[in-house]
């Protein structure tokens, strides 16, 4: 029977440490160039010392259901790919920004080059069946990445089993980076 | 306490997103006065007939309007990034997008613009020149007219949607600045034709005047309704809206946009209406100061609203 694939990641912030291997491992993957980034680690610390807890959370596009990049992109180069990948063909890209100012995570950005850039969940290795950069260099091994409807993936058995979390769903953009709780 | 550091460090986007400056503001301002002459000038044929003289700052602004209009997608055209593709707009046509809707709706007003320049200037040799142009649009006077009121308005309502559409940004997220740029532009629009009285056509101008005592109330009201909608909205909405309300634009949206954008000339307007006391250039140009600064207020806290909201609520 026909199943749509539907690309995702899972991210455990009790097991990130906030190493950044995962931006160094995307900088170099997709030679991102310097001074810009198409991930990042924000890491919250709350309390007072010594009671305090903190966060890290691996930050990048949360490839969403509902797109408010792609709905914005008045030249269709905001696309959306295999697998829910939402993407960017930059011959088609005039880098007007309005795509830019749809996201509400800020994940994108002005490539040096005059196109807008963004995490593609290295499409490219995932097409060989690899698994994004971010993913395969993380050494705690808190990011997941795979088909959310595939029942036996990895990343739909961590949803199925553990409490997880959207990032800004209020705004209706069905964003698909899970965090679990 | 809470403290939040990130390792993002993207140009234009960091510390807080700075994508659109000034080149932007200038393209809505004058978009959106453009799009208040073509109303303006559309109703008045719809009005008054053709069959009478046109006065001549109505033809005058008719024909400055065009170029203006350039010249905001000339700043336009300097903001996008690949220069090379600006071609791109013309070549689809997507639905979901407001900017698509504006490079399109850019294709008509310009020939209906074109078109009511050369009815309101059907009596000059340069039209009538060669080949006659004033025969060929004379019969459609109505269909000019009404162009230009229809697109003229979406031409200025436009520049609000194309804002209110990102619902990323909470100071630009809200159904009342579209209506509210619709009006300023008309306002605006009203300003521009009032430069260029030259003393003739006394009565058009004082009816011009009362519109635009009529515009200039019907703004103060948008802007009431705007800052009152954003307050009860949402938390960021609420937290967004403290950027005009005690936050880094308070002076500049009092002072230079109620205060000497509307209420100054409101006075000078009503001043005029009442005991004939004419401000010839002053009350015109600064309404179209605070025009500007509106536009600019709004594209500079727009950008800066989202980060404001975001960090209020951690730091909460």
């Amino acid at each position: 029977m026909f199943r749509k694939v539907r690309y995702v990641m899972v991210i455990d912030t009790k097991k990130c440490v906030g190493c950044a291997a995962c931006v160094f491992a995307c900088k170099q993957e997709n030679n991102v160039p310097e001074g810009y980034c198409r991930d990042w680690i924000e890491q919250e610390v709350r309390g007072t010392f010594p009671v305090l807890t903190m966060e890290n959370r691996s930050q990048r596009c949360q490839h969403c259901d509902s797109p408010p990049c792609v709905y914005a992109c008045p030249t269709g180069a905001s696309h959306v790919g295999t697998g829910g990948i939402t993407l960017v063909y930059k011959d088609l890209c005039t880098g007007c920004k309005a795509c830019i100012a749809a996201c509400p995570y800020d994940a994108r950005y002005l490539h040096p080059d005059g196109y807008v850039d963004k995490c593609t969940f290295c499409e490219h290795r995932v097409k060989v069946g690899m698994q994004p950069a971010c993913v395969a260099v993380c050494p705690t091994n808190c990011l997941h990445f795979g088909d959310v409807n595939d029942p036996n993936s990895n990343v739909r058995k961590l949803l199925d089993t553990r409490r997880s979390h959207t990032q800004k769903s209020e705004l209706g953009t069905q964003p698909q980076l899970y965090w679990l709780d | 306490m809470t403290e939040l550091t990130t390792t993002r460090h993207n140009p234009l986007i960091d510390p807080h997103l700075h994508i659109w400056g000034t080149d932007v503001t200038i393209y809505l301002f004058l978009g959106g006065m453009v799009g208040g002459i073509m109303v303006l000038t559309g109703l008045y044929y719809f009005v008054k007939g053709i069959n009478r003289e046109t006065p001549s700052f109505i033809r005058n602004s008719m024909l400055a309007s065009p170029v203006l209009l350039s010249i905001g997608m000339f700043f336009l055209f300097l903001d996008l990034e690949n220069k090379w593709h600006v071609y791109r707009f013309y070549l689809t046509f997507k639905v979901t997008s407001p900017m698509s809707w504006g490079s399109w709706i850019l294709i008509f007003v310009y020939p209906v613009s074109v078109a009511m320049i050369v009815l309101a200037n059907r009596g000059r040799w340069w039209v009538n020149w060669y080949p006659p142009a004033a025969r060929l649009v004379e019969p459609f006077w109505k269909l000019i007219a009404a162009g230009n009121v229809l697109f003229g308005a979406v031409l200025a309502l436009y520049t609000g949607i194309l804002l209110s559409a990102f619902t990323a940004r909470p100071f630009w997220n809200n159904g009342v600045l579209a209506p509210l740029f619709l009006i300023s532009g008309i306002s605006t629009g009203a300003a521009f034709m009032i430069l260029f009285h030259d003393g003739s056509s006394v009565r058009e101008k004082e009816e011009l005047g009362m519109i635009k005592l009529g515009l200039i109330t019907a703004e103060l009201i948008a802007l009431v309704l705007y800052i009152s909608s954003l307050l009860t909205s949402v938390a960021n909405q609420r937290e967004a809206v403290h950027l005009i309300m005690g936050g880094p634009y308070t002076a500049h949206f009092w002072v230079l946009v109620v205060g000497i954008g509307l209420v100054v000339p409101l006075l000078l307007q009503t001043l005029e209406a009442l005991h004939k006391l004419e401000s010839r250039f002053v009350m015109p140009l600064l309404v179209l100061v605070g025009g500007f600064a509106l536009r600019y207020l709004m594209v500079q806290g727009g950008q800066l609203s989202e980060t404001v909201a975001r960090l209020t609520e951690v730091l909460r």
